[in-house]
């Protein structure tokens, strides 16, 4: 496993050259970004410029073309890594990165706590008790403490994020994936959402998040990173990006939103 | 005699492609001499009178008819017992052929395409062809007076040929042989014409009813026998010319008031008839007698046993047939969704196939077709397999739908956990579409309890052949019907409402459900 480098050596999150096409069509093309350990990175970028189609790459949902991406300790190249070796390596990011879907996808059929044991037990062996109790103090941690023997449904869109949050946060990952996490709340639920992602970067979790959330980015973001057609079109700290973009395109980009954010 | 024409065509037909190459099994006559018992397959279900039926009716055991009394005859000549083997008439030479019996004796009339799978006895009776009118219809005497009417026979008799090669008829072609009588008696036939025993038994008797004319025709009944049997085939046609010298085979017909003018000429005795016919007269007498409101009751009451033992082999065979689909549908479904290509292939063939074949065939094959490979399968296990394997189709298409109901994303879930695919489908994936199949799971399974009843082709009496006996045994169609139709209904009806319980408590993380 000398591709692998030991665990704690977590240098954050190294793309090089990433390509992805779906038949002909190039989504994410020869790009190359490093994402700062520990730290809130923002994925910003008009519909359909690649920004889920990275983020699934990045724990394996999506087999890219080539290029290399090294998360959490694990590094994946193509198309040098295939078949079973792939596999292997996909799976042990896995373990290491958790992921936020917009639409929750927490198990109907498993009470919110068991939603959160699951995994630990079948992956890593955890025993059902152990398990259990580190479940309910996320639960707890996200302010859902009551709720460990509800049903996923019974919840609204707010509760349901948090839950998905702590059952990826049940596998200690070192880096946390977020697919539009707030876009399917009512807009007076997303907060409470936003407030969870800060706490954990108080605690040194890498996280990166798709959002739309311009505000958000400007105010919890440490890093932020614009797409455009599967490119980089510019990064930086979120004060430089959205309140002074050197591109033109990430001005016009940003004005769509300005009725309704204004930096500063 | 023969019955229910359809379902005849295919089982001959099987019969001789499957089997006309049939390996050969022990020699019966050694096997009959060491076991000292004759094995004799016959249909007494709905063989009917006078061939093979039941005195009592609630006793499967009291097998009475000239046949038997023949059978008896017989087998004392061989110097051996008699014992007859359940069958449905459609599968006697199946039967034969697979080795379940040595000889079949039914009414099997003498014909050229059965003589080229079977070596036929000399015949053993001569029948003609008996025209049986309503009493008032004077004027329908002949074949020739029937132009223009309807005239009911069983399917793929000589009798039926006989009347679609006379012109200007409309043949109305029954299964049962009691069942055009019973329409006749109510003006839905003009006439029927059958082999001369069975319209002695079942039309002579009905005092709405008349014999029109001298019987036409003639069919011949052989004992059917395998075609390497042929030291068994000299055996019983020496023992046959014994009878019939000894004047046994005429005091035999004789009681049964079946002596008549073909077999006479055959047996050269030309001899009128003149003696009583006891069992006959025993039988009009049982048939015309008065019914009171009590002793119906106490029929069902002695009915009751038997039918009860019936739905047991019923259920039994019907639970142990859904559990072998379910798991062979689960593995199946998830072989074609998630399986490699070969697999997947594999299981979609499968599922095709046993979809696209009718379940008949398939128990025909599995219990008369692999003995030519070498592979035999008791009946019961026959039954199981033969259900469960057909069923396990059905089941894999449910499971399908459940398991596609259940979100792509959901796997995404569980994968982006770490969990590996495998761990994903048995905790995420299958549970909830458990929940899903469940319905057409139940739906199912009261369908095969009542699909079940087709295992009386491979031998095997369960309710619904039960029910036949006794109703073909009694004439009474209809209490015997209601009683049989109460056992389905009671038998699937814990099925259902636990199906119902399960899922109710499965939806209980549902928000609709609460
Ligand atoms: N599985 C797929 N098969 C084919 N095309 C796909 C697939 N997934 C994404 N695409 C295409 O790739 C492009 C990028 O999609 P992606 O979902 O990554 O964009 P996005 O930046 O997340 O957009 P949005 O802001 O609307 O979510 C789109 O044109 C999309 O249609
Ligand atoms: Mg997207």
């Amino acid at each position: 496993m000398s591709t692998t480098a030991p665990a704690g050596e977590d240098t954050g999150i190294a793309i090089e050259g990433l390509t992805k096409s779906f038949g002909t069509q190039r989504v994410v093309d020869g790009l190359s970004v490093t994402i700062p350990k520990g730290q809130i990175t923002v994925l910003l970028g008009p519909s359909g410029c690649g920004k889920t189609t990275l983020l699934r790459c990045l724990n394996g949902l999506e087999t890219f073309d080539s290029g290399r991406i090294t998360i959490a300790g694990v590094s994946i190249e193509r198309p040098a890594h295939s078949g079973r070796e792939l596999e292997r390596r996909v799976s042990e990011v896995r373990q290491r990165v958790g992921m936020v879907f917009q639409n929750f996808n927490l198990f109907p059929h498993l009470t919110t706590l068991e939603n959160l044991s699951l995994a630990p037990q079948l992956v890593r062996g955890t025993p059902r008790e152990r398990a259990q109790a580190r479940g309910r103090e996320l639960l707890e941690m996200v302010g859902l403490g009551d709720k460990a023997d509800v049903y996923p449904s019974f919840l609204s869109g707010g509760p349901m994020q948090r839950v998905a949050i702590a059952r990826a946060l049940a596998m200690e990952p070192q880096v946390l994936l977020y697919d539009e996490p707030t876009s399917a709340l009512d807009p007076e639920r997303v907060d409470e959402v936003v407030e969870v992602l800060r706490r954990l970067d108080a605690e040194g979790i890498t996280q990166i998040v798709v959002t739309h959330e311009i505000a958000f980015a400007y105010e919890a973001a440490e890093h932020v990173v614009v797409l455009e057609r599967g490119r980089i079109l510019e990064e930086g700290a979120p004060a430089a990006v959205l309140r002074n973009p050197q591109e033109e395109r990430t001005r016009v980009f940003l004005r769509r939103f300005l009725s309704t954010f204004r930096p500063g | 005699m023969s019955q229910r024409a359809a379902r005849s065509c295919l089982a001959w037909l099987f019969a001789g492609v499957l089997l006309a190459s049939a390996p050969t099994t022990a020699d019966s006559l050694d096997d009959m001499r060491r076991s000292g018992v004759l094995l004799w397959g016959a249909d007494a279900v709905e063989g009917g009178a006078p061939y093979v039926f039941l005195e009592d009716p609630a006793n499967t055991e009291s097998h009475v008819g000239f046949e038997v009394d023949l059978g008896n005859a017989l087998a004392r000549e061989l110097g051996v017992k008699l014992k007859l083997v359940q069958n449905t008439w459609d599968s006697l030479v199946p039967g034969l052929l697979r080795g379940d019996y040595h000889i079949a004796m039914n009414g099997i009339e003498i014909t050229e395409e059965r003589a080229k799978e079977v070596n036929f006895s000399t015949p053993y009776f001569v029948a003609g062809e008996q025209l049986v009118v309503r009493a008032e219809s004077y004027e329908l005497n002949t074949l020739a007076d029937l132009a223009g009417k309807k005239v009911g026979t069983l399917g793929g008799s000589v009798a039926e040929r006989i009347l679609k090669n006379t012109a200007g008829i409309e043949v109305v072609s029954y299964g049962a042989q009691n069942a055009p009588y019973d329409d006749l008696a109510l003006s839905r036939l003009d006439a029927v014409l059958m082999d001369t025993p069975i319209a002695v038994y079942f039309g002579k008797p009905n005092s709405k009813l008349r014999m029109a004319g001298a019987s036409v025709g003639e069919c011949q009944y052989g004992v059917a026998i395998k075609k390497d049997d042929l030291r068994l085939l000299g055996e019983v046609n020496a023992a046959l010319a014994r009878l019939a010298q000894s004047g046994e085979l005429r005091r035999i017909y004789e009681d049964w008031g079946l002596w008549n003018d073909p077999t006479a000429r055959h047996l050269g005795d030309p001899r009128p008839s003149v003696a009583p016919a006891p069992r006959y007269d025993a039988y009009v007498k049982a048939l015309t007698g008065e019914v009171t409101f009590w002793t119906r009751v106490k029929r069902y009451a002695s009915y009751l046993p038997l039918l009860l033992q019936g739905a047991w082999t019923s259920l039994y065979l019907s639970v142990a047939a859904m559990l072998l689909a379910i798991a062979l549908g689960v593995a199946l479904a998830v072989s074609r969704l998630y399986g490699p290509r070969p697999l997947q292939l594999v299981a979609y063939a499968y599922v095709e196939l046993v979809r696209g074949t009718p379940l008949l065939i398939q128990l025909y094959l599995l219990y008369y077709g692999l003995p030519n490979l070498g592979v035999e399968i008791p009946p019961i296990a026959a039954g199981i397999l033969g259900l469960g394997l057909n069923y396990a189709a059905y089941e894999a298409e449910n499971y399908r739908a459940g398991l596609q109901s259940v979100s792509a994303q959901q796997m995404e879930a569980a994968v982006s956990l770490g969990l590996s695919s495998r761990q994903a489908l048995r905790h995420v994936i299958l549970p909830q579409a458990v929940r899903v199949a469940i319905p057409s799971v139940t739906n199912d399974f009261i369908a095969l309890l009542k699909d079940s009843s087709i295992v009386s082709v491979i031998t095997i009496v369960e309710l619904t052949n039960r029910s036949r006996e006794l109703s073909a045994n009694t004439f009474d169609y209809m209490g015997i019907g209601l009683l049989t139709a109460a056992l389905y209904f009671l038998m699937g009806l814990p099925f259902a409402s636990l199906a119902k319980r399960l899922e109710r408590r499965m939806a209980r993380y549902l928000r609709s459900a609460t």
